[in-house]
């Protein structure tokens, strides 16, 4: 602060010739002049350096008026220029082959001269509604064309199969694929990959497959190398074929001998290589703890067709047995009692209700209001 | 509603009463799901319709409790509640833990070290005819 009210402080040359107000920042060709001025005048200064210093002096001839080399200039803020460091990085090849729409790199927009001299047509906008809108990076995967039915997860099987018979002809036709398959010795190998759907023709050809049982073990009579050929072969993924109507399952099965159901299942090979056929092809997935018991395709058949239902409540245990609830002095609730209900059962809940709305206070729940803050207040938390 | 004693001085019957149990309610909370209501739930379906017709006097409520241990919560006229927890109890040791909330009295355990508690304490003791200079018959 001055001694001396009205007078500013002594400031240097320098500072009153250059003011390094942002508003009025000297270009750069004159910032260079001043810098060279600046090295003339210490080079005027170096004979008493070198006697204070009793030689060579360290550090900069003028510590207080020498300039720093001006920076490159850039337009954009600070986090900006963060983030354009990181994109000196090349992109990871992975992101290059993503058939993701990715958002683009961040760019510096060019300056509206330099615009100028490469676009002659531009006309920078005047209002607000002359920009163009650029919606923020968080709506990225929201915005069309950035996540389309490509990238929608498509699972394993289509759709569930509701009819029996239905149900019973795919079951018959992954019965017939595994079994050619083991008899061709690649089961073990082919069980965990996948297998093409196939079209309808296929289908036909497949079921065309006798089974002949006996004494459990099935024999296949038709063309198997067809069958294996078409399973092992690399065919590119196509929709599956639309399913055989429900009708026409029926008079299909109908035409067949039941005792192809009584083929033995024993390997587990087989089993699980049945199971993800008919998963794939029906929808309906035979729960592993099921899987093992069953050792015929007729119960892989019952498990497809009555899934697992859920076991029953004790409430509802109770309710079908009499002895507990013909007592006048055991009350069973099939849902949780909560404090609603304790008030409900001892007839205050109308008067607490009636009290509440009369007030204008929201009944159950908070309306939307935050908690007390004042506790956190006074307890010095906030 | 709790039920206070009448602050009177009680009159010696010799023993002829009515006996109150102390206990007036039994809540049962048990969980369809979890592995430790298994007890509870076999207790609930196979011991609690013979256990519930003996105690007429005791009210019983069964409710769920999704997602939380097997308990057992006993009311008393008092005023007072004793829960038990019985998680991975079997159903015969939840009955105990059943007839130990019907006896109790809902008080907080207390050591009783003398046989006989007053409200009155004697000051001079209890008479004895081998103590003293006796008596002349």
């Amino acid at each position: 602060m001055p001694r001396i009210p009205r007078v500013r402080g002594l400031s240097s040359l320098q500072a009153t010739i250059a003011p390094s107000c942002a508003a009025n920042r000297t270009p750069f060709a004159a910032r260079a002049a001043l810098s060279t001025s600046a090295r003339v005048q210490g080079k005027n200064t170096e004979w008493i350096r070198g006697k204070l210093w009793k030689g060579e002096a360290p550090g900069p001839a003028d510590p207080y008026t020498q300039r720093m080399e001006p920076e490159e200039v850039s337009n954009l803020p600070a986090e900006a220029r963060e983030v354009q460091s990181y994109a000196e990085y090349p992109t990871p090849e992975a992101v290059e082959q993503s058939r993701l729409v990715l958002p683009p790199r961040r760019t510096e927009a060019v300056t509206e001269k330099e615009l100028q001299s490469l676009d002659p047509s531009y006309v920078p906008a005047t209002e607000l509604s002359g920009l163009e809108q650029i919606k923020p990076l968080q709506t990225w995967w929201q915005q069309p064309g950035h996540w389309g039915q490509e990238s929608e997860f498509r699972g394993f099987a289509a759709g569930k199969v509701e009819d029996k018979s239905v149900v019973e002809l795919y079951l018959r036709r992954a019965v017939i694929e595994t079994l050619a398959l083991q008899e061709a010795g690649l089961l073990n190998e082919w069980a965990a990959k996948k297998w093409p759907a196939g079209e309808r023709a296929e289908l036909d050809q497949t079921l065309a497959v006798e089974i002949v049982v006996q004494d459990g073990k099935a024999t296949l009579k038709g063309d198997l190398s067809a069958i294996t050929g078409r399973l092992t072969s690399e065919v590119e993924e196509t929709e599956l074929a639309e399913r055989v109507s429900a009708d026409e399952a029926q008079e299909i099965v109908k035409a067949w001998d039941a005792s192809w159901k009584e083929v033995a299942l024993n390997d587990h090979y087989l089993k699980f290589a049945i199971r993800k056929r008919v998963y794939q092809l029906t929808g309906r997935l035979i729960p592993d703890s099921k899987l093992g018991a069953a050792r015929t395709a007729q119960h892989l058949l019952t498990l497809t067709v009555n899934p697992a239902k859920r076991g029953k409540k004790l409430a509802e245990v109770l309710e079908t047995q009499s002895n507990l609830s013909a007592l006048s002095n055991v009350k069973v609730h099939s849902r949780k009692v909560g404090p609603i209900d304790k008030e409900i059962a001892i007839g205050r809940w109308k008067v607490i209700e009636e009290e509440l709305s009369k007030r204008g206070l929201p009944v159950t729940g908070t309306a939307g209001l935050a908690k007390n803050k004042e506790r956190d207040w006074l307890s010095g938390r906030a | 509603m709790t039920i206070k004693a009448i602050r009177a001085v009680a009159t010696g019957q010799n023993g002829v009463g009515s006996f109150i149990l102390q206990c007036k309610k039994l809540d049962f909370h048990y969980c369809d799901w979890a592995g430790s209501s298994k007890g509870m739930n076999g207790f609930i379906k196979s011991l609690l319709p013979k256990f519930a017709t003996a105690n007429p006097q005791v009210e019983f409520a069964i409710s769920p409790r999704p997602g939380k241990h097997p308990v057992i919560i006993g009311h008393y006229i008092n005023g007072r509640t004793k829960p038990i927890c019985v998680r991975n109890l079997s159903p015969y040791e939840i009955l105990k833990k059943a007839e130990l909330l019907r006896d109790a009295n809902g008080e907080q355990l207390k050591r009783h070290n003398r046989a006989v508690t007053s409200n009155k304490p004697s000051v001079r003791g209890i008479w004895s005819p081998y103590h003293g200079k006796g008596m002349v018959v």
